[in-house]
């Protein structure tokens, strides 16, 4: 796939899926990966920006004998995702006009 | 490579983060491993998928740079006070240290100093007292010459010898005075002109240096 995924991108596909349900690290980055190619080593420093960022915290529950640290989100992730959703939308409408424009008029205004 | 040793490497390289820092995100990746393995039904399953893993993170050294990069930037754009407080007390730390340095090093720099200021006030003496005995060199073989006049004038009555030589003697005596008193003069004038041009080089330079730095 050619199109990297920005930073702030990633951040709301992470909060997008801490929104629909508490989990721990491994079901979102499989959950991610679903959706988009990235590698293991992408999700974690975007947990922890949106940790320092408080827009998730974190919990340990142990489960067989280990430990899973499940992240939840906050009021203000909540907050912040509404901006990131709104933000998407206009984003793609966007893009989606430049790259495949209207079917009249729009590539003849241009010249 | 295998599980434990990717987790050392990853702990090794991000050895410059604060503690805190490095224990969540080794724990992060050591929990991601167990529950990943824990799906897997037999060892070889186990052993192929660990592999993978290991594969796709990538290696230690590429995964802690990045955490090690957002880390950074995160003390780099803060706008909070976490990134000024670290430089607020450091600061303060290196005045109060100047300080400290200073009362301690008292009873040697104090007396440094003052020894170093009388050095300063003894070599100018020097300098002084070596000139003022040039003068009086000049002048008192300037007064011989006049002596010897006098004992001439005195002797016109009597042999003409000796009138000749003391006049000679006389003549001889001012002619020294006056050349080396001359000469005397102007060596003490250029002196003081020099001294004064590498004074206000030195006071310009400081100046300059003060400037600059503020």
């Amino acid at each position: 796939m050619a199109f990297k995924i920005e930073s702030s991108l990633l951040d709301a596909c992470a909060l997008a899926i801490l929104d629909r349900g508490d989990t721990y690290g491994y079901e979102i980055t499989r959950e991610m990966k679903e959706a988009i190619v990235i590698s293991e080593s992408t999700l974690y420093p975007v947990l922890r920006r949106l940790l320092k960022e408080e827009l998730c915290i974190t919990y340990d529950e142990p489960y067989q004998g280990r430990n899973r640290r499940y992240y939840s989100i906050t009021d203000k992730g909540r907050k912040q995702l509404r901006d990131y959703r709104k933000q998407w939308k206009d984003h793609m409408s966007a893009i989606e006009k430049l790259l495949n424009g209207n079917e009249r008029g729009e590539g003849d205004e241009k010249k | 490579m295998r599980r434990n040793e990717f987790l050392d490497e990853l702990r090794k390289n991000l050895s410059k983060l604060p503690k805190e820092e490095i224990d969540a995100a080794v724990e992060f990746y050591e929990e991601y491993f167990n529950e990943a393995l824990d799906h897997c039904d037999s060892e070889a399953e186990r052993d192929k998928l660990e592999e993978m893993l290991i594969a796709e993170a990538g290696s230690p050294q590429q995964v802690a740079s990045r955490i090690k990069a957002e880390y950074a930037a995160k003390y780099l754009n803060s706008d909070d006070n976490t990134g000024k407080e670290k430089g607020g007390p450091k600061n303060k730390l290196s005045a109060i240290w100047w300080i400290v340095i200073g009362i301690c090093s008292a009873p040697v720099s104090i007396p440094v100093a003052v020894v170093t200021v009388c050095c300063i006030i003894g070599i100018f003496a020097t300098l002084f007292a070596v000139m003022i005995s040039i003068y009086a060199a000049i002048i008192s073989i300037g007064i011989g010459g006049l002596a010897a006049g006098a004992v001439a004038v005195v002797a016109i009555g009597g042999s003409a010898a000796t009138v000749a030589l003391f006049t000679g003697f006389a003549l001889m005596g001012i002619a020294f005075a006056a050349v080396t008193g001359y000469g005397a003069v102007a060596g003490t004038r250029a002196l003081i002109r020099a001294m004064g041009r590498g004074f206000s080089k030195y006071v310009e330079k400081r100046r300059m240096k003060k400037e600059n730095r503020g």
